[in-house]
């Protein structure tokens, strides 16, 4: 077979080919291809690309390479698309029949390849963040962590010692000033969680893993593109803990029963009354927390020995009432106590995020989620620098736009899970997330599998 | 009279032609070639030897640029140094730091530092190299104001550096010199140049002011407009135009090889590489082969595999093999290490050299130097104690073991970015450790016992270490106190020449280093560096030292990064790391001067596509200056665990050669992802392996034919503890031997605890024993434990530690209260108080030797330590009164203690917690746990053995010894749990059934040491806590069932024991 009959290869056409070629030569509005896998979404991407750089119309305008931008989102997945971006030029190229002016179009995108925008959705923030450092606030040697996780054993151990060394207010000294206003509350959040006994860092053992202070930081880093509702601090309602308290003491002093069962109850009644006299919420909160573990295999019929009253104790303190759906004793008094530290801990989140930037610019690094949050703030804050990156790219095509974590284009809706827990982008709520400058977009649908096609 | 000829040089070959034909005046001639670096100038000779030209090498030198424009200057009476390339970065910081008024840049933000300094050295660089000026930059508006203000600073450092020069500014003076006066040019005879593409525009105007020089311009495909529009611009009307024909070498031109087509076709326009006449490879010939590797592990164990196949089936010399990356590191030192393993190590020269941190003794500086940086914060001190030396010669090191003794033995010590000061206290914790470890040595009876973690083992140890962490505490002074560069060097010298061990050749790195910081040390500017920057100055200078590895020429494998091995000749080449985005990458973009703005002056200052062109070109050049065989091999999985494509070279090589699909036979001009597998990748996976098969040179293919022979060669059959057929039957799954634990009848004296009064054994050893008796052969008889760990801070006191603390507290406050408070004198609450009193004294004796995260943790773990205390003595003192007998009663240390087992004894000892009397007629024995609580409930109600094994035997020695410690003769056991899950676990009225279950556990565990067998528990819940999985492999438990299920004797009864716990 001569080379000229290879590089034709005879393909049967296909049902939806009109639909095809309108995703690849449609200029005028948004496109979304919405199609299982294997049915040709990257190949129609690279077309159109190739089609934006060289028009097989040479009376259309072509759009130079540099001013596009692919965006994938795994590195492999950018490689490949790089790859097939260049193979489908050099294979266009090597085709006979070519005219003048579209050769001259593919060799030009051909010469800016490999230093245009293809690449990661993370690797195109990189790109224009480093055009303007100065306006991000940002150093300009940053390096990307791909893992955070010395990052927030720093941040944890500067809120920890800050708060011991009342110097919270020093190291928050580059934060904005209602930030270090909370350097106080904060210092003392952080003496409440350790009074409270919980831990200051993780712990990991055979069975579970136990959350620590640093668990908290690691959460407030992860998700600081979506702060926490504002809320104002408050007391706990330690009134209404006692009054369950009492009312679990009360019942279980009531008992008269013998069964290892009844003889716990009586003993934690006594435990509670003894925690209960004491004061402070962090006390209450730990010893409460301790005291009121469940003992697995607890049976009515073996460790209560078939004494109603003892269960119905047991069953006040730990179970839902199912009629009526109040809740147990135990979540009664330790309820109140959980919110109050919760609070405290959610006011900590710009005081840890703080602290987080201050580690990093100590490191000169950025983090993966910092790529897209800088981006996005120094859009939004900077008309000159907003105005000039749009004037960059006329084009932007996205493969596995399913992939798109909502952060990516600056959509401040809740990001939903996939199945391997990566934030992505509700499709349903995509079509109307996209600006559609022409007033319409057009969505495609592709059913047919391309890549069954041969086989079929 | 500046540039007399200007001509192309297609490859090496051309270049020794042009040499050759350099006209000679005079009897003794003299000629100038001039090269970009001394490897350049070492193939040139060589490649005139090789032609029979040996005699054009009299009166030839060979020089680099910058040496001759320093001779210029020289001439001219220049007085000034060129080490201002070295201080740039620190030149920048000093003039940041002067009120320099800027219009864009915002000077707080960068003066704070965040590496605007290396940014803006790096653009000035980059812009002197390319010839443009501060009046340029002044002259052009755009950048709101950036590049006058790069304008701007670039003045304020060229006026700061006087007469210190970059090498740069030397090639522009020099340029200046002899354009102003030829008889600047103080050198005889003709000058040749040879330069390629990436010349920067500085050495190309130097180069065109030399009287009558020639210059070579090395061209290179694909010539793209920029790259044209360059060469016109530094050369006027160049040669550079025009098809590049040929191949690689001399005479090679017109081959049909691959490596030939490839040389023809290399980066060719596609239109060409689709043309039908042109050449085409008829399929795989060796001579050019692309491989794909899993990861880069299989990469370099491959191109050590090639290396051997060269050097003895080939019989390649090894000056002519190159193994070449997109970079140097890491690949360089992983290649170097891979072939020093070969069976015939094979010596490498690394161009470049290797970075002084990959020696262990740079390494070491390395770690002292972050230690310092981290004010000696305890988690790297821990480990940096291992390399100090000791105090005198006949002492050793301390081993980490000894090193983690010391640092867990300290308390919290060690500063950080927070407590920077904290970091001298090192000195004054060892001195006050010492003293009280002194103290107690002293106290201590004589002979003292010796175990490896008592006092005077610690005291030692810290003795041999003290001096140097004296000394490194001097150094942290001085990095704390701000002391300038040359202060702090020079202490930090000292150190390390005097107290930290340097292996090998490591007593050259401070010298070494020395020698890298000595123009900051002596430049007024630098020298202002004070404390963590002076600090940071020297680790940059360490981070970027290298050692040199081999000398090039020698007969060694030439690694080295692409750029620096274009214009070499060699016989065969591997390109390795040709992962998509490793080579020719976009670089990324100048945060100074962005790509926009650079564009002003280009093509004068080269912009990212130039760059990347260049990269492209080497290559090119590479392949054709290869003249036997070259392979491109490319990792799927690079080293930081990411996945990558191949990069696009080897599609471009693929459609180069134009193979035959290996499939359809068809020749598509481009091949696709798809095609490239089958036609590129998959012969030389298939090739490879059949050649591994044939030739097991290294370990892994050595494995695979071994796997692949029916036969083995009686050679390799020769050590008996290695015999294959051995190590098989020991492995196979039908019989069951040592490898399983099961010693009996192998003849082995062991010396096993418990079977005689010399080596009695305690409850914990008996209970690991009857849990997995594989996991005690492992763990109590061979001694198998983890390597100690350093201890950093810790967020809680670790379980162990605990509940030592815990039974400290109990035994000083029940030795003299324990009467008194069983007969319920006094009140609870005095008897609070005293023992209150104990838990903080004992929690503060700890934290002198137990690191804790901080104050509030500290904080946290002694109100934990308080409220367990509590609570102990208020349940004890809601039960009945009682006569304290002893607290920690010790039994079988004095004299042996045997118990019956069976028709045997075993000889136990250990601590019993609580002695009391319950009345007359009941001893209570109490264990007490600061762990998890196991109730008598559900599963647990009644004697386990994993559970209670402990409290049978303590009841069994109670039993024993009621006359001797005139105890009742009925006893009582329980686990009094202490903390989180408190409660309770007694025998008392039922403490029968306990003891009868716990002498037939006596009987099982005896038949078992008897007779030697020691098989893995059946059960996958005892393999919980246990370190051992990896060792016993992941069917342990299925093994160890099948090991018990025909076994008779002490097997026999362990699986009966197990089928027991089991229901």
């Amino acid at each position: 077979m001569s080379v000229k009959a290879a590089r034709r290869p005879v393909r049967p056409e296909i049902p939806d080919a009109a639909d095809r070629a309108a995703a690849i030569l449609e200029r005028h509005r948004n496109v979304l291809i919405d199609a299982g896998a294997g049915t040709g979404k990257t190949t129609i991407l690279v077309g159109r690309l190739v089609e934006l750089v060289a028009p097989s119309d040479d009376r259309q305008a072509e759009i130079s390479v540099d001013r596009l931008a692919a965006v994938t989102f795994t590195r492999k997945a950018a490689g490949e698309l790089r790859l097939r971006i260049r193979e489908r030029l050099l294979a266009t190229l090597a085709g006979d029949e070519l005219s003048a002016v579209r050769r001259g179009r593919l060799e030009a995108a051909l010469r800016s390849l490999d230093t245009a925008a293809i690449g990661t959705i993370h690797s195109f923030a990189d790109r224009l963040l480093r055009l303007r450092p100065m306006e991000a606030g940002i150093s300009p040697q940053y390096e990307i962590a791909d893992e955070i996780e010395d990052l927030v054993e720093e941040t944890t151990e500067a809120l920890v010692h800050g708060a011991e060394l009342g110097a919270l207010e020093t190291f928050l000294a580059a934060a904005a000033a209602d930030v270090r206003a909370r350097a106080g509350e904060a210092a003392e959040t952080v003496q409440l969680f350790l009074e409270a006994g919980l831990l200051a860092r993780e712990k990991v053992t055979t069975w579970t893993v136990l959350g620590g202070l640093d668990t908290v930081v690691r959460g407030f880093v992860e998700h600081r593109d979506q702060p926490p509702r504002p809320v104002d601090p408050r007391e706990p309602d330690v009134a209404a803990c006692r009054k369950a308290g009492r009312q679990f003491v009360e019942a279980a002093e009531k008992l008269d029963g013998e069964s290892p069962g009844a003889s716990w109850l009586r003993g934690r009644a006594r435990r509670v009354t003894a925690i209960l006299a004491k004061g402070s919420p962090a006390h209450l909160f730990g010893e409460l927390k301790l005291c009121l573990r469940e003992p697995k295999d607890f049976r009515r019929g073996v460790e209560f020995e078939g004494d109603k009253v003892a269960w119905a104790v047991r069953k006040n303190l730990w179970d839902t009432d199912k009629k009526t759906g109040a809740p147990s004793l135990s979540e009664q008094m330790q309820a109140p106590l959980q919110e109050w530290m919760a609070i405290r801990l959610v006011r900590l989140f710009p005081v840890v995020v703080a602290l987080y930037e201050r580690s990093k610019a100590r490191h000169q690094v950025l983090d993966q989620t910092d790529l897209l949050l800088e981006l996005r703030n120094v859009l939004r804050d900077h008309t000159d620098v907003r105005r000039q990156l749009q004037g960059i790219y006329q084009h932007i095509l996205v493969d596995e736009f399913q992939d798109t974590d909502p952060l990516a284009g600056g959509d401040p809706g809740v990001p939903v899970r996939d199945v391997l827990g990566r934030r992505v982008l509700d499709r349903r709520e995509a079509a109307p997330w996209l600006p559609d400058p022409g007033g319409r977009s057009q969505a495609i649908d592709l059913p047919v599998p391309s890549r069954g096609r041969r086989h079929l | 009279m500046g540039l007399a000829g200007l001509f192309r040089l297609s490859s090496l070959a051309d270049w020794i032609d042009a040499i050759v034909a350099l006209p000679v005046a005079g009897a003794l001639p003299t000629r100038t070639v001039i090269v970009p670096g001394e490897s350049v100038a070492h193939a040139l000779r060589r490649g005139l030897c090789d032609v029979g030209r040996a005699d054009v090498l009299v009166g030839t030198r060979f020089v680099d640029p910058v040496t001759l424009a320093l001779e210029v200057l020289q001439k001219g009476g220049w007085p000034g140094t060129a080490d201002e390339d070295a201080l740039r970065v620190v030149r920048v910081r000093s003039v940041l730091g002067s009120r320099l008024e800027l219009r864009y840049f915002q000077a707080e933000r960068i003066r704070a530092g965040l590496g605007w300094d290396r940014a803006m050295a790096r653009t000035v660089s980059n812009l002197e190299r390319s010839g443009v000026t501060v009046e340029q930059l002044r002259s052009r508006k755009e950048g709101s104001g950036r590049l006058a203000d790069l304008a701007d600073i670039w003045e304020a450092l060229d006026l700061a550096a006087g007469m210190s020069w970059t090498a740069a500014r030397v090639l522009a003076e020099a340029a200046r010199c002899l354009a102003g006066s030829a008889d600047a040019w103080a050198v005889d005879g003709p000058a040749l140049a040879g330069v390629a593409g990436d010349v920067d525009a500085v050495t190309a105007r130097f180069l065109r002011a030399i009287p009558g020089i020639q210059v070579g311009l090395l061209v290179a495909r694909p010539a793209r407009d920029h790259y044209l529009a360059r060469m016109d611009f530094l050369w006027g009307a160049a040669p550079h135009r025009g098809p590049l024909r040929g191949g690689p070498g001399r005479g090679r031109s017109e081959g049909d090889r691959e490596i030939d087509i490839l040389g023809q076709m290399l980066f060719e326009a596609p239109e060409l590489l689709g043309a039908a006449e042109r050449a085409r490879s008829e399929g795989p010939d060796g001579s050019v082969t692309l491989e794909d590797h899993a990861g880069v592990e299989e990469e370099v164990e491959a191109a050590a595999e090639w290396v051997g196949r060269l050097v003895l089936e080939g019989r390649v010399a090894l000056a002519d093999i190159g193994l070449l990356t997109p970079r140097l590191d890491p690949l360089a030192g992983m290649l170097v290490d891979r072939l020093a393993r070969l069976p015939t190590a094979a010596p490498a020269y690394v161009a470049g050299g290797l970075p002084v941190v990959r020696q262990v003794a740079g390494a070491r500086v390395l770690a002292v130097l972050r230690a310092l940086a981290g004010y000696l914060d305890i988690e790297s001190m821990a480990s940096l104690l291992t390399t100090f030396r000791p105090r005198s010669s006949e002492e050793t090191h301390l081993t980490f073991k000894e090193a983690a003794l010391v640092s867990a033995s300290l308390g919290t010590t060690g500063g950080s970015l927070e407590r920077p000061r904290d970091a001298l206290r090192w000195a004054e914790r060892l001195l006050a450790r010492e003293r009280d470890l002194a103290a107690q040595v002293a106290a201590l009876p004589t002979p003292a016992p010796a175990r490896p973690d008592d006092a005077a083992t610690l005291l030692d140890v810290i003795g041999r270490i003290r001096p140097a962490v004296d000394a490194l505490t001097t150094v942290a002074a001085a990095v704390v106190d701000g002391a300038a560069l040359p202060a702090l060097w020079s202490v930090t010298k000292s150190f390390l020449e005097h107290w930290l061990l340097l292996p090998g050749d490591g007593a050259t790195v401070p010298a070494m280093l020395g020698r890298s910081l000595e123009p900051l040390c002596r430049d007024s500017g630098s020298a202002a560096l004070r404390g963590h920057e002076a600090l940071a100055a020297i680790i940059d200078a360490l981070e970027t030292s290298r050692f040199s590895t081999g000398r090039f020429g020698d007969p060694a494998v030439y690694i080295g990064a692409i750029a620096s091995a274009a214009g070499l000749p060699f016989k065969a080449v591997r390109i390795l790391g040709l992962a998509e985005g490793a080579f020719a990458a976009a670089a990324r973009e100048d945060p100074v001067l962005p790509s926009d703005l650079a564009a002003l002056f280009a093509p004068q200052l080269p912009g990212p596509q130039d760059r990347l062109l260049a990269d492209v070109h080497r290559l090119g050049r590479i392949v054709r200056d290869t003249t036997d065989r070259i392979v491109f091999s490319a990792p799927r999985r690079t080293l930081d665990g990411t996945e990558h494509e191949p990069a696009f070279v080897l599609l471009e090589v693929a459609a180069a050669l134009g193979r035959p699909d290996a499939g359809s036979k068809e020749r598509a001009p481009i091949p696709d992802s798809a095609a490239l597998v089958r036609t590129a990748f998959a012969p030389a996976r298939a090739e490879r392996r059949e050649w591994r098969t044939r030739n097991p040179l290294t370990s892994v293919a050595w494995i695979e034919r071994t796997a692949g022979l029916a036969k083995i060669p009686p050679s390799w059959r020769g050590n008996g503890a290695l015999d294959l057929s051995r190590l098989r039957s020991l492995m196979a799954a039908e019989s069951f031997g040592p490898l399983d634990g099961l010693l009996a009848g192998e003849g082995l004296v062991l010396k096993l605890p418990g079977l005689s009064p010399e080596r009695p054994i305690s409850a914990s050893s008996l209970k690991i024993l009857l849990q997995c008796p594989h996991r005690f052969l492992l763990e109590r008889l061979l001694g198998w434990y983890g390597a100690p760990g350093a201890a950093g801070p810790m967020a809680l006191i670790d379980p162990s530690s605990y509940g030592s603390l815990l039974h400290e507290v109990l035994e000083v406050f029940y030795q003299p209260h324990g009467a008194a408070f069983g007969r319920r004198e006094e009140t609870l609450a005095h008897w609070q108080k005293l023992a209150q009193a104990v838990a903080r004294s004992c929690f503060q004796e700890l934290l002198g030797r137990y690191p804790l995260f901080g104050e509030g943790v500290t904080e946290q773990q002694r109100q934990r330590l308080a409220r367990d205390v509590a609570s102990y003595l208020e349940r004890e003192w809601q039960g009945k009164a009682s006569r304290h007998v002893a607290v920690e009663r010790a039994f079988g240390y004095d004299e042996p203690l045997p118990l019956a087992a069976g028709r045997r004894e075993l000889f136990v000892r250990g601590r019993i917690d609580r002695l009391d009397c319950v009345g007359e007629a009941t001893t209570m024995i109490q264990d007490v746990k600061s762990g998890k609580s196991n109730p008598r409930m559900g599963k647990l109600k009644g004697p386990d053995c994993s559970t209670d094994l402990q409290l049978g035997v303590y009841a069994l020695v109670a039993l024993k010894q009621a006359g001797a410690w005139k105890l009742p003769g009925r006893v009582g056991v329980s686990y009094e749990y202490v903390g989180r899950s408190e409660g309770s676990r007694a025998f008392v009225d039922d403490v029968d059934v306990l003891l009868q279950e716990t002498r037939a556990w006596l009987d099982t565990a005896a038949e078992l040491l008897v007779e030697q067998q020691f098989p893995r528990s059946p059960h996958a819940e005892d393999c919980a806590f246990c370190p051992f999985p990896s060792v016993c492999g992941k069917d342990a438990q299925a093994r160890g069932a099948l090991a018990l299920e025909s076994g008779a004797g002490g097997l026999a009864r362990f699986r009966e024991l197990k089928r027991k716990e089991g229901e």
